[in-house]
């Protein structure tokens, strides 16, 4: 084929193209309607748990009251504290664990109380109590998973924390305690 | 005499016989009119029945009406929520197929909660497709009530906080009638 003809060859060939590319154009061309849905608005949960005095509960909250000084063998100091679902959509939740740094061996006791009035600084929590967990305080977790307690949206409860000493504490020592609580969607 | 010159000469001649045949046309003529029938096009549109809009939820048993305005329920990871409303599809045609898509795309809202909620289309109970699917529209009888079920699920495996406390407007998607050939 020489060139003076290549060019009319070319043209038929890019008309055949326009051709089939017109035509498969053609077969998406077919009657449509469409309607616009007024589906409504779909707003989530929110799941947020606190803990603090009851009624001002936050985030992270230092329980200054359960610190003690100049503790004796066998001597505890006792506080409460609310933990409250602060969201919008129930949760089951726990005393996920805690953990203990210094070296007095501390025995901790959690109790459920109905009110943080009910948890005096000494003495044995009053009215209806449930003991939650007593043992070691280092690596406590209460109620022991896969347990957890059921809370409300905007619902509190009130922990008594215990923590002893001890028959024989070492002397002029001291320990820090800090308990994590972890809320699951139910 | 140049190539031009005898061009010309060729081309008046042509023009003469030309001219010279017209007259050949003007012999006995008759016209017939022909009955060929009429042709009609069919049909195919669709409208929202009132008043059959509604939402459920279908992840508790038994399950829950939650009306036709679905805000005031809080959404949860593993929710499923279904919004099923009615159509009339005036149809006509020996040969037309039908399918319905629905086009979430254009859902406005927070992206986290957009993002995780699974969309998917059924007509009349049938097999659930994903979002942007043709779903085929079995064209019975004229005007012919379908009915279009939405399944949202908020994906389970949704961790941490995320998506809490957000929106997703659903005011604004669309519902598609195409014709299909087979």
């Amino acid at each position: 084929m020489s060139t003076k003809y290549g060019r009319y060859w070319a043209l038929a060939a890019a008309s055949v193209v326009v051709v089939v590319f017109g035509s498969a154009q053609a077969t998406g061309a077919l009657w449509r309607e469409e309607n616009v849905v007024s589906g409504g608005t779909i707003n989530s949960g929110t799941l947020d748990i606190k803990v603090g005095p009851a009624g001002a509960e936050v985030n992270d909250y230092v329980l200054a009251a359960l610190g003690s000084t100049n503790l004796a063998p066998n001597g505890f100091s006792q506080a409460s504290l609310s933990i409250r679902n602060a969201g919008n959509v129930p949760f089951d939740y726990r005393l996920q664990g805690t953990t203990v740094t210094g070296a007095v061996p501390l025995t901790l006791t959690a109790t459920l109380v109905m009110s943080a009035a009910q948890c005096p600084t000494v003495g044995a929590p009053t009215g209806s109590t449930t003991v939650l967990y007593n043992g070691n305080a280092s690596g406590a977790q209460a109620p022991t998973a896969p347990a957890a307690r059921l809370l409300a949206a905007g619902a509190n409860e009130v922990w008594c924390f215990r923590l002893a000493a001890g028959d024989d504490p070492p002397q002029s020592q001291s320990s820090t305690v800090s308990f994590s609580f972890r809320a699951d969607q139910t | 005499m140049n190539k031009a010159t005898k061009g010309a000469i060729a081309a008046g001649a042509a023009a003469v016989l030309l001219l010279g045949g017209l007259g050949s046309y003007a012999l006995w003529q008759d016209t017939e009119t022909v009955t060929g029938g009429t042709i009609n096009s069919g049909e195919l549109n669709f409208d929202p029945v009132a008043n059959t809009a509604n939402w459920t939820e279908t992840s508790v048993t038994p399950n829950a009406d939650l009306g036709t305005d679905p805000s005031t329920f809080l959404i949860v990871p593993g929710d499923v929520l279904e919004y099923s409303t009615q159509y009339t599809v005036n149809w006509a045609g020996d040969n037309l197929r039908a399918t319905i898509t629905a086009d979430f795309t254009d859902v406005a809202g927070d992206a986290d909660l957009a993002s995780k909620l699974l969309t998917q289309v059924s007509v009349n109970g049938g097999t659930p497709l994903p979002n942007g699917s043709a779903v085929p529209l079995p064209l019975t009888t004229s005007p012919q009530t379908i009915s279009v079920e939405v399944t949202i699920t908020f994906d389970q495996t949704t961790a941490a906080l995320i998506a809490q406390n957000e929106s997703v407007d659903l005011n604004d998607f669309t519902l598609t009638l195409d014709q299909a050939r087979p």
